[in-house]
């Protein structure tokens, strides 16, 4: 059931929760995946997004959020101006994903690059659906690491042991490969966040390339 | 009409009726939250007095806004309204009306608004409690008792009906919000738990049916114009619960119609933009010159 405070509430830039706070939100989780300050930007809105971006000020609020604003920070209006200041970008619109307020985010940072796909759900809610081409369920609702690592035997044991040894539970993992061999995204919902020397340690580990941990 | 979702379990104005006869209904709202086991009553208090804070900014800089949206669809109504010399509604419904407009104006061009229910409809509910807060003296302590009160009637539309246009039409939207402000109101000005329920009943009432048809697809004409409207029935719906005047279809029952009416508009009137106002030749054209200009 609705929480007292999803109804007077959030608070938030509008003038709406999935064109405008939603898109903040995925943009916010995209720079989070990136883990480090955006340099260049790909933004490429689809359909319902591509059709009413201006009017709802989407483009601004995913400019807002790869410069780490939350969906109720005043600067989202201000975020063109803002983002210029910080990095380069080119926004495109294009037709035909299957949820119709998606996003596709390229984004480039001094050492890294990732690309993330993410769809707005009505109400701020919004999903991670895609990282690097990986099918992913992530909606930055609960904490949750997410570990870029090699395809091969161990690595989930490796990682696993360790937060078993932290003594945090597992509520729900999901493992995604484009083809065998290759390399995976994993995504590991926990019931509390990991402390920093725990992902300093899995990050040790033999074929683990990249962990973020997001946390609501 | 499916009743998988109506069983015992079902939020309803039936049950919290019952578990406020002891108690205070801000009361009975609050300690069904708390013991959700997330948050405080502490919490709870402290996040709606900082919503109420952003409610007072955005209509102080509605009311001062003057230029035109993003879109350039919607914007300075507020501060024509506020200057207006006429005041056909009084006091508190000019005001309650004024206020919603340039909630809605700010929430329409980027600007920081609470939803309540949702972003579309937030210009109802602040607009009728601080217009009364402003005539009727009424300080923030209430006021936030008040929004706990608009809260609890949300949680039950939202647990019977729905609060998304999308599902609904605009009744789910301005409909909830109206019903909202109204039960608040009532609760405000000494109505006890029963009119505030018949209240938020009666404004759902003057709503229902109302659709979802925005000019562009955008969150502007004609929701800011329906947020004054909303505002309007909620102080008459008030007004009637007040007098004694009572809803003969229990007020369970008329958000489960609302449910019902939902479900049955077709999805042409619920929020995207294929019929109704946003189908009209003056809407196809400023649609067709703001595609032009992105």
């Amino acid at each position: 059931m609705a929480g007292l405070l999803d109804i007077i509430g959030p608070v938030m830039i509008g003038p709406s929760s999935s064109h405008t706070a939603g898109a903040a939100r995925i943009a916010k989780l995209a720079l989070r995946l990136l883990g480090e300050p955006v340099k260049s930007a790909e933004i490429i809105l689809y359909d319902s997004f591509a059709h009413t971006y201006l009017g709802h000020g989407t483009h601004l609020a995913v400019l807002g959020g790869l410069l780490g604003f939350a969906p109720d920070d005043v600067r989202l209006r201000h975020a063109d101006a803002l983002a210029r200041e910080s990095f380069s970008y080119t926004l495109a619109t294009e037709e035909g994903m299957a949820h119709p307020n998606t996003v596709r985010l390229l984004l480039t940072g001094s050492s890294q690059a990732v690309e993330v796909v993410g769809v707005s759900l009505g109400g701020g809610r919004v999903t991670i659906v895609e990282i690097d081409g990986f099918p992913t369920q992530i909606d930055g609702a609960s904490h949750v690491i997410i570990v870029f690592s090699a395809d091969r035997p161990g690595v989930i044991t490796f990682l696993t042991s360790l937060i078993a040894g932290a003594a945090v539970n597992i509520g729900n993992m999901n493992v995604s490969r484009r083809a065998k061999g290759d390399s995976v995204v994993m995504t590991i919902e926990l019931d509390q966040p990991l402390k920093r020397a725990v992902l300093t340690e899995m990050l040790q580990g033999s074929g683990v390339y990249k962990i973020v941990q997001i946390s609501p | 009409m499916s009743r998988s979702r109506r069983d015992g379990a079902t939020l309803s104005f039936a049950a919290l009726l019952s578990a406020a006869e002891d108690t205070t209904l801000p009361e009975v709202i609050l300690a069904r939250e708390v013991a959700k086991g997330n948050l405080t009553a502490a919490d709870i208090w402290e996040s709606l007095s900082q919503s109420l804070v952003v409610m007072k900014e955005a209509v102080a800089s509605g009311l001062k806004k003057t230029e035109l949206s993003p879109s350039g669809l919607s914007g300075g109504d507020a501060a024509r309204l506020y200057r207006s010399p006429h005041s056909i509604l009084g006091e508190v419904g000019k005001r309650a009306a004024a206020y919603a407009l340039a909630t809605a104006e700010v929430n329409a061009s980027m600007g920081r608004i609470v939803a309540a229910p949702t972003a579309g409809s937030s210009g109802v509910l602040p607009g009728v409690l601080l217009a009364l807060s402003e005539v009727h003296l009424i300080d923030d302590e209430q006021l936030v008792r008040a929004l706990v009160v608009a809260g609890g009637i949300g949680q039950v539309v939202s647990a019977r009906a729905t609060l998304a246009g999308a599902e609904g039409g605009c009744q789910a939207e301005c409909g909830a919000a109206a019903a909202m402000a109204a039960g608040a109101t009532v609760f405000l000005l000494g109505g006890d738990t029963e009119a505030v329920f018949h209240g938020a009943a009666m404004a759902i009432t003057n709503l229902l049916g109302l659709v979802c048809d925005p000019v562009a697809g955008l969150v502007e004409v004609p929701c800011i114009a329906r947020n004054a409207g909303a505002s309007a029935i909620a102080l008459l719906s008030a007004e009637l619960a007040l007098s004694g005047i009572r809803s003969l279809i229990p007020p369970d029952e008329v958000v489960d119609a609302m449910r019902e009416v939902g479900r049955l508009l077709p999805a042409s009137l619920r929020e995207t933009a294929v019929a109704g106002l946003a189908n009209t030749p003056t809407a196809r054209a400023l649609e067709k010159n703001l595609l032009g200009r992105q």
